[in-house]
């Protein structure tokens, strides 16, 4: 067989693999009722239950804490507060102003102050409310507003700029200001924040936590315990759900159940009730941000200033990181040549905002797609028409300098254009809107380019530890967390393929501190990037290894010389003669017995990276993922209520290493950004008190508010610039889709008056929202 | 007590705390992780079982919330669990679509979703969008954004439209026995039935004569209390607010009855669930705005428990059945072992939450008069499917000659009970059916409610939607005026 037959050959079982019902164990477990979640383990012997008594103010000192009718109550077996932590009493990373306990002040409504470990959930919980706490209630800071006035920042402000945004002001037609908000949101992972700890022998201790960053919870539960990360291991099978909720967030919960494990030697469980949940972790960033911008009468932008105010709540948590990417998100896909960004992380007296799919960039590019709109509305043109003229061409460098190689936000504009026949669309939303009284319709789009790579540049690497078994299947350990986006199994079929063996042998462990040390979260969509990377490094060293011995034992066999050596389905062969072939399982096996070792550590550090916030110039990403979508929305103007009636997204995964993975994931993503921008509203009292606690009061989309008609198209070129096996990270860009939905919300509600007028219309676009902006236009005609 | 049913395959006798709800039971008995809690309060779907019950027309499987149904309304049943719905080593149907069309991601909510489809697919193999999207309308996905989930059970649909045969796989094969082996289950035994009332705080009167022994023998009637479907009060246990002393589970009384029509009336008994409202013809044809209010209730997982007559004793402000049952003249019919009394709907609001029922007494049934009239509801709440409304309304009206005659208008959401908007009512009641009216009207409508601002909306939002709703009502029911 010649060597392009060969090549057809391994094609065709490429094919068949793609072809075969999923071998996705972990849905197969899923679909079984058979995959398990931290408290679906069988529980240890002696297992107790820890929970919290938590601030009901918002900021105060804290007199006393009196815990003695507690501590009688029976089945109560200790309650710990600040003066039992043995270590650092601090959660912060870079800013250290988090207490695992507070010693004085309480910073939020649901801080925990003491935790409590009983014999059932029922007893603990009852001991929560005999433990009384006398504080002296302080002034809240519960609004953007009020931090702004009082100066409250966690960090200071900074930003970043490009060219000379007042010449472009004074250059430019027209100059608009104006203020855009952005709102909150929950994550609603299904599964809540849960740890079990279980003590070891001498300082060992277990952590099974529902974490996505194992090496931080290891960090920070070694720094209170005051013991070496050595003795803490941290074990995580899957998560039911996080979307950043459970990246820094999970540090907290893990770190309470260490301190009470370290005191009382028993395997402890603590988990959050939906409505604990819910009151007491921090949400996405709520962003206010004021915005100037120049443009000309063609709709060109020629400068534009904006600084984001961010709600980042009690502590600074990952807000820095969160401003720093809305900072270089805040032009999307447009080239603005003078551009003048400026971030201010606030403080207030709200649980710790913290990371959320996007992580700070559907924030920064709300206000440009706002900017854009209004722009259109000012020349009475169409918002696409604006973003066209805008949009980013191949030659165009970012404003920090990094030079965008293969940017095609255009052309993937105008193929959506085409695909929806955007012209005639348009024309049959206006004329829907001219024969109906109650309802109107709406068209919005929205183009994205998503910089891929953690901005804090040093956590860009991944690990991981492969073993090929004697029998040929093959364990990997990986650095990154499996929360539903199928990380493992975009790892297993790089690592499959890699080393040639059927996708079923392989076996993806849980992420383990003792199998891969040192691991970076898994976020910012890097997480089958890094991961993959590493495994596959791994994969191929052993590979590597096996491969004389490969040569050695075909000639043998076969009696004739071996050549280039492959790896597939299961079998190694030369080349030139694919029927004379070896098992895996035979290799490994003389492998083994002739002492070679097959096992491999992998690393991957992505290259080319660079960054200095002190010039703002660097390359912050290691490329970007590029696509735009298109939504219809019908509302009634009567109630409010709005119903997406079509949805068109193209985006570009470019090589990917699971179709349907990646489908998910941009399905999943976009309807949880029409959620952010239509459904989903985080209400606070006066005292700062989350009063959208459960999931009776906040309303995340359901199945009825998916899209009538909606198509996905995935662009899966080959590029130059993309993540592992020329793929592209998929995991959040899609999320920015949502805001398309939003615009067309409002364009729907703006066709009242013939386009002419804006409608004041904030987010989340509930009916009440929606009535509210429809009132706003009528009192300005009226 | 001593309980007996059918876990999937097996037959189960236990010894249950009736206070204990089926996901604990589930999960922490029977070690079935699979069935999972996120919310404990039925909003999210994750909890979700296939119940199956025998009745006259055979074995019928629900959809049901485990972590809202008591564990000792188990007796006789048959629970069906993600291990139950496939024969051996194959998967079910359903489940090997969900697994070829990633409807999993997280995992989640994967076991709620797949048996709420079960069910759906038990009853009609070949379900339209619609009958998918309703059988979902109680289960959240936060990952998948649902269009793999809908793909799944789309596909499993058209094999069967494909291929009759497959039909016959949506049934595991053991089912066809489980009637049988139900039949054989005995009675409850509920060892505490021989201890005195005061002692017992958990009681399953089996007949009215016991409930009213039970209803007059306690110290103190007002820590009883009386659930139905028990889709309200648990939620308060499960969260903590709530913690009843003495409850009295009414659903095993014989003399309840389910939904009959006679002489100018369709009587709806205190065993009708809110399923059973949406699925009858007769009440869909007199009393259409019923019909839609029961359908945008809550979710199919909670129709299929929850009772109208439990509904009506809730006595929510924004309870969405009540405004449609008040504009169609509902009349609630009250026993005790003094007799039957009759109480007009529009009587048994006495405050917040508070009716005319007297400590001594059960809702047996609700009977509306099948009138000759225009109705509608409306609901407004921040999301179309399972939520709370802000402000729900119903309007009957009859129209003679082009005059508006007896309008019946009422609001749910603008005060402590539901509120009869008279004024509103009165001013439309012989005026000349027009669009000038309606708006004027829908002013009226307006000022005349006194509603407060709380999390689900401003008090100026529920003021407009008031006003809003007039209009609505009409362009539903005459088109031709706004034109």
């Amino acid at each position: 067989m010649a060597v392009k037959d060969i090549k057809k050959l391994s094609l065709e079982t490429l094919a068949q693999e793609q072809q075969r019902p999923t071998a996705d164990e972990a849905i197969r477990l899923h679909v079984k009722g058979e995959s398990r979640f931290i408290c679906d383990e069988p529980k240890p012997e002696r297992l107790h239950y820890a929970t919290v008594v938590v601030s009901p103010y918002a900021h105060a000192r804290i007199k006393q804490i009196d815990a003695e009718t507690a501590k009688q109550i029976d089945g109560v077996v200790g309650v710990f507060t600040w003066r039992d932590i043995p270590g650092e009493n601090e959660l912060g990373i870079k800013i250290k102003d988090e207490p695992l306990l507070p010693e004085n002040i309480v910073s939020y409504i649901g801080q925990p102050v003491a935790v409590i470990v009983a014999a059932t959930p029922a007893i603990a919980e009852r001991a929560c409310q005999a433990v009384s706490v006398d504080y002296e209630v302080l002034e809240p800071i519960l609004t953007i507003e009020r931090a702004r006035a009082k100066n409250s920042l966690l960090a200071p402000e900074f930003g970043l700029s490009a060219g000379d945004t007042e010449k472009g002001f004074a250059e430019s037609d027209y100059v608009l200001e104006g203020v855009i908000t952005s709102c909150a949101q929950e994550h609603l992972y299904f599964e809540t924040q849960r740890v079990r700890a279980i003590p070891g022998e001498g300082a060992e201790m277990l952590l099974q936590s529902s974490t996505q960053s194992p090496s931080e919870v290891q960090t920070l539960a070694a720094r209170v315990l005051g013991v070496d990360r050595k003795d803490i291991t941290v074990d995580v099978k899957r998560l039911g759900g996080a979307f950043g909720g459970k990246e820094s967030a999970a540090g907290l919960w893990s770190c309470l159940a260490a301190l009470v494990c370290y005191h009382l030697k028993l395997p402890i469980e603590l988990k959050l009730s939906r409505e604990q949940d819910m009151a007491w972790t921090g949400k996405r960033h709520p962003f206010e941000s004021s915005f100037k911008v120049g443009f000309d009468k063609a709709g060109r932008i020629h400068a534009y200033a904006v600084e984001f105010d961010a709600d980042g709540g009690a502590c600074a948590d990952l807000t820095m990181a969160i401003m720093q990417r809305a900072v270089l998100h805040a032009e999307n896909a447009y080239h603005i040549p003078n551009i003048k960004v400026l971030a201010r992380p606030l403080k207030t007296n709200i649980a710790p905002n913290t990371a959320f799919r996007g992580f700070g960039a559907p924030q920064g590019v709300f206000v440009i797609e706002s900017v854009i709109q209004r722009i259109a509305r000012k020349l009475g043109k169409d918002p696409l028409e604006i973003r066209k003229l805008n949009a980013y061409q191949e030659q165009d460098g970012a404003p920090y300098g990094q030079q965008l190689h293969e940017a095609n936000v255009l052309p993937l504009l105008e193929r959506l254009e085409e695909h929806t026949d955007y012209q005639v669309l348009k024309e049959k939303v206006r004329e829907f809107n001219r024969h109906q009284r109650f309802i109107k319709r709406g068209i919005g789009i929205v183009p994205v380019k998503f910089g891929i790579s953690f901005t804090t540049p040093f956590l860009n690497q991944g690990s991981a530890l492969v073993h090929l078994y004697a029998d040929g299947s093959v364990s990997v350990s990986h650095g990154g967390i499996e929360m539903g986006q199928s990380v493992n199994t975009k790892v297993a079929r790089i690592v499959a393929a890699e080393m040639g063996v059927p996708l079923q042998r392989v076996k993806i462990e849980s992420h383990n501190t003792k199998r891969t040390a040192n691991t970076s979260p898994t976020a910012a969509s890097t997480g089958a990037d890094i991961n993959g990377n590493a495994a596959r490094n791994a994969a191929r060293e052993i590979i590597d290894r096996l491969r004389p011995l490969a040569v050695q034992l075909l000639e043998r066999k076969y009696g004739h010389a071996a050549k280039r050596i492959l790896f597939e389905n299961g079998y190694a062969f030369s080349a030139d003669a694919p029927q004379e072939r070896l098992t895996l399982r035979e290799l490994a096996v003389q492998a083994w017995q002739s002492r070679i070792d097959l096992s491999a550590h992998g690393y991957y550090s992505t290259p080319r990276l660079n960054f200095d916030w002190e010039t703002g110039r660097g390359t912050p990403f290691s490329y970007y993922v590029y696509g735009c979508g298109l939504v219809v929305a019908e509302v009634d103007l009567l109630t409010g209520y709005v119903t997406l009636k079509e949805a068109h997204l193209i985006h570009e995964t470019a090589q990917t290493v699971d179709e349907r993975v990646d489908r998910g994931q941009i399905e999943g993503a976009f309807i949880q950004g029409v959620g952010w921008c239509i459904f989903e509203e985080v209400v606070y009292d006066s005292q700062g008190k989350n009063l959208t606690e459960s999931l009776t009061t906040y309303k995340i989309p359901a199945i009825g508010d998916i899209p009538e008609k909606w198509s996905i198209e995935m662009i899966q070129a080959e590029r130059e610039f993309a993540g592992v096996k020329g793929s592209k990270a998929v995991g959040e860009p899609p999320f920015l889709y949502g805001e398309a939905a939003f615009f067309a919300v409002k364009d729907a509600i703006e066709s009242i008056w013939d386009y002419t007028i804006e409608a004041d219309l904030r987010m989340p676009a509930t009916p009440e929202s929606v009535l509210r902006a429809i009132d706003s236009v009528s009192n300005k005609r009226a | 007590m001593k309980i007996s049913f059918y876990l999937n395959r097996d037959l189960v006798h236990a010894d249950v705390d009736p206070h204990l709800t089926t996901l604990v039971y589930l999960r922490e008995s029977r070690g079935l992780t699979g069935v999972k809690e996120s919310c404990n309060e039925g909003d999210c779907g994750a909890c979700v079982i296939a119940l199956g019950e025998r009745t006259e027309q055979g074995m019928c499987y629900h959809a049901v919330n485990s972590c809202l149904y008591p564990v000792v309304r188990l007796h006789g049943k048959h629970v069906v669990t993600l291990e139950g719905i496939h024969d051996a080593d194959e998967l079910h149907p359903l489940q090997a679509a969900m697994e070829n069309e990633h409807g999993a991601q997280c995992g989640f909510c994967t076991s709620g979703i797949i048996l709420s489809l079960f069910c759906l697919f038990l009853r009609n193999a070949t379900p339209a969008n619609e009958d998918i999207l309703q059988a979902l309308d109680g289960s959240l996905c936060r990952c998948t954004g649902y269009a793999s989930i809908l793909r799944a059970a789309r596909s499993v649909a058209a094999q069967v439209r494909m291929d009759e045969d497959i039909e016959n796989h949506l049934t595991p094969a053991y089912f066809s026995g489980i009637p049988e082996r139900l039949d054989s289950i005995d009675e409850l035994i509920d060892e505490n039935r021989k201890l005195a009332v005061a002692a017992r705080d958990y009681f399953i009167p089996e007949d009215l004569h016991e409930l009213f022994e039970i209803l007059e023998n306690v110290d103190n009637p007002s820590k009883l209390t009386l659930i139905s479907g028990d889709t309200d009060i648990m939620v308060g246990v499960n969260l903590g607010k709530f913690q009843p002393q003495k409850i009295v589970d009414l659903h095993r009384i014989r003399e309840f009855t389910c939904i009959s029509r006679d002489n100018g009336l369709i009587t709806i008994g205190a065993r009708a669930t809110l399923s059973d409202v949406l699925d009858n013809e007769e009440v869909r044809r007199s009393f259409p705005a019923l019909t839609e209010a029961v359908r945008q209730m809550c979710s199919t997982p909670i129709r299929n428990v929850a009772t109208l007559v439990g509904n009506v004793c809730t006595a929510s402000p924004i309870a969405d059945a009540i405004p449609p049952l008040l504009a169609y003249g509902a009349t609630v019919v009250v026993q005790s072992i003094k007799g039957t009394r009759q109480v007009p709907l529009r009587d048994w609001f006495k405050s917040y939450r508070k009716t005319a029922l007297g400590h001594d007494e059960v809702v047996v049934a609700i009977e509306i008069p099948i009138i000759d009239c225009l109705a509608s509801f409306e609901k407004t709440g921040k999301r179309k499917t399972l939520d709370i409304a802000t402000v729900n309304s119903a309007l009957a009206v009859q129209v003679m000659k082009g005059h508006f005659e007896t309008v019946r208008l009422f609001f749910g959401g603008v005060a402590a009970v539901p509120f009869e908007a008279e004024m509103t009512s009165e001013f439309l009641t012989g005026k000349e059916a027009g669009e000038a009216v309606i708006y004027e009207a829908s002013r009226i409508a307006a000022k005349e409610i006194s509603p407060l601002s709380d999390v689900r909306g401003s008090l100026e939002f529920r003021r407009q939607l008031a006003a809003n709703h007039i209009i609505k009502h009409f362009t539903k029911l005459m088109p031709s005026l706004f034109e």
